[in-house]
């Protein structure tokens, strides 16, 4: 998991692999991939690692990079923090302490359950937002959203709530209290998180997650796929369901943290919203940018579709995994836990509120005269073109592509379209691309070939 | 390449009254190209302020519209002309909490008599011209390297 350039991406494109098929030059929702010499590279400055194109990627070229059991051999004594979603991949008859007991005899030394911690994030996320004057706060569990943010959205990292997940929380408490514990160094003490998405490895690749004392304090990420197998292979062993397991105390109210809506619902309030996809995230950001949102209190955000029951690296499929979780709610109680409980972790959980810098796009020019000569001259650029966005020059679009020609990255020739103005021309209402009046000024007409006028005549050539 | 011709961005986009589902999009594309240029991220902030209040001005009040949106190396101006009812009372209508706005449009979040006031403040110059049952007019100019705000001498914006 070496990683050394400043942006620290948790997706590594190996062009030995890579087809060059496009799957996902047109999926990326930031345009951050190009395809240069038949093969897909990344913009560093523009992935926000959303995982959509390790997703649809057909030759394992889109590598997430994730730790493998190999490399935690170089600790002492690993402590496994499961995602939640661990939980729900699994038969309904194979509950939570199960799995962390065999957690341990797949080798790590010490288990966590995240449920406890769910309920002192939510308490902290509860207060805070009582005293809170920014609205919305968002919510910064998935690391996608807030590299979003930092890249796009940056005037918007104030509304980030500066509160840890219940993941930092454990491994920041865990690591001193087992230090203590046995003597052993923190160097030696590896504290790995089991993932349902390679982006929680941004925590780790971009130092993000500390201690107090600016520690690291997560040291690997392993994915829930890599660790099933293994599981799967004890679960399946008779002998297991009758060998003890060990107590854990799962809280089921902090269970619904692991599920998307699942912190709104923790909170009682009405004014809260859960929002999931990055295309949906992207239209809200939007919307709280125009100050659209003022009388929303909380946007959990979460970049894939369901939450982390979504994720790129889980076995099974979310909604079958959502409804494993509300069962395993159910199972447990869903009764929020009387304030007068002591809290399993000590109330250590405010962020530096600085943790999130900026880390904006290159402009087009850092010369602002140049770069609106440039602008100018891309919109002159993309009027020459077919503005069909066929990806075959490489970019995702003609508009990044006027882009790419600008910058001398590409020349004009390399569009290498088919003359499209034929099959216009059969259009019910024939119209040469060069006379269209303003409306595609009105730059509605970025991808023109979506309007339902088009798709109809297109459609009725081809019967 | 810097002749003064090339440095003027130039956008026209159409504004249809009425339009709630599209409702921001020239917004959205005025800000696209701010971010593209590289323009500070508290000048777009300001920018697509301004541009989304007067957007949705135009949309809940008006018929139709044009804004012409242009970037010179000092500064971003939206010019907003539309065909509309326009404004009886402007003086009035530049009171924060005055608003016209009926319950749906309150229901949309809109309409809490903020919107001009709120453009005229994020904005450095800010004139506006309307001729009732014709329609208004609005200039906004958001200069990029921040001079102190023209029409409002305690200059707390910039």
């Amino acid at each position: 998991m070496e990683n050394t350039d400043k942006y620290g991406h948790s997706i590594y494109f190996d062009s030995e692999k890579c087809i060059g098929d496009m799957a996902c030059l047109k999926v990326c929702p930031t345009e951050a991939i190009r395809i240069r010499n038949k093969v897909a590279v990344m913009l560093k400055d523009k992935c926000i690692d959303c995982g959509e194109c390790v997703k649809v990627c057909r030759s394992e070229a889109i590598v997430p990079l994730t730790n493998t059991f190999k490399d935690f051999s170089k600790f002492k004594y690993t402590v496994a923090i499961p995602s939640i979603t661990l939980y729900t991949q699994f038969e309904k008859n194979i509950k939570p302490p199960q799995i962390l007991s065999l957690l341990k005899k797949i080798g790590f030394d010490e288990v966590f359950d995240l449920s406890q911690a769910s309920i002192t994030v939510y308490r902290s996320i509860e207060k805070y937002l009582q005293s809170s004057n920014v609205k919305p706060l968002i919510s910064p569990f998935c690391p996608t959203v807030v590299r979003l943010i930092q890249t796009k959205y940056p005037e918007l990292l104030s509304h980030l709530l500066p509160i840890i997940s219940p993941l930092e929380l454990i491994a920041s408490v865990v690591k001193s209290q087992i230090s203590k514990r046995t003597g052993l160094k923190n160097e030696e003490i590896g504290i790995i998180y089991i993932t349902p998405c390679p982006s929680k490895t941004i925590l780790i690749l971009q130092k993000l997650a500390y201690t107090n004392q600016g520690k690291p304090c997560i040291d690997g990420a392993i994915p829930i796929s890599e660790i099933y197998p293994l599981l799967m292979r004890l679960v399946n062993q008779p002998v297991t369901h009758t060998t003890q397991c060990e107590h854990y105390d799962i809280n089921g109210f902090g269970l619904k943290y692991g599920s998307l809506g699942g912190l709104t619902s923790m909170l009682e309030n009405d004014n809260c919203i859960a929002v999931s996809g990055v295309n949906n995230i992207i239209y809200i950001l939007e919307d709280i940018e125009r100050g659209k949102l003022r009388n929303v209190d909380l946007v959990d955000m979460h970049a894939c579709m369901e939450g982390c029951l979504g994720g790129t690296m889980v076995v099974e499929n979310a909604y079958i995994a959502r409804s494993r979780l509300n069962a395993l709610i159910r199972y447990y109680g869903d009764k929020k836990p009387p304030i007068g409980k002591k809290d399993y972790y000590e109330n250590r959980n405010i962020y530096d509120e600085n943790i999130y810098k900026p880390q904006p796009i290159k402009p087009i020019d850092i010369n602002i005269r140049n770069a609106i000569a440039k602008v100018v001259k891309q919109k002159e650029i993309y009027k020459q073109l077919p503005q069909i966005n066929c990806g075959a020059c490489g970019c995702p679009s003609c508009l990044v592509f006027a882009e790419e020609v600008v910058q001398g990255i590409l020349k004009l020739e390399n569009c290498v379209a088919p003359d499209f103005t034929k099959v216009k021309s059969l259009d019910s209402s024939p119209q040469p691309r060069e006379q269209q009046p303003k409306k595609k000024e009105a730059e509605k007409t970025e991808d023109p070939g979506d309007t339902p006028l088009n798709n109809i005549s297109l459609y009725s050539i081809n019967h | 390449m810097n002749n003064e011709q090339s440095l003027i961005y130039n956008q026209l986009f159409e504004i249809k009254g009425g339009n709630f589902i599209d409702a921001g999009s020239a917004s959205v594309n005025v800000k696209k190209t701010l971010k593209l240029i590289g323009i500070p991220s508290e000048i777009i902030y300001r920018v697509s302020i301004c541009c989304y209040e007067a957007e949705m001005n135009i949309i809940m009040y008006a018929y139709r519209a044009t804004l012409d949106f242009s970037i010179t190396p000092d500064k971003v101006v939206l010019k907003f002309n539309d065909e509309g009812p326009g404004i009886k009372d402007i003086e009035l209508a530049m009171k924060e909490g005055y608003s016209t706005a009926t319950s749906e449009m309150r229901e949309m979040g809109f309409g809490a008599g903020m919107g001009l006031p709120n453009i005229k403040m994020n904005s450095d110059e800010f004139y506006i011209e309307s001729e009732e049952n014709k329609g208004t007019k609005l200039f906004i100019g958001i200069f990029i390297d921040r001079k102190p705000n023209n029409h409002d001498k305690s200059g707390e914006i910039t």
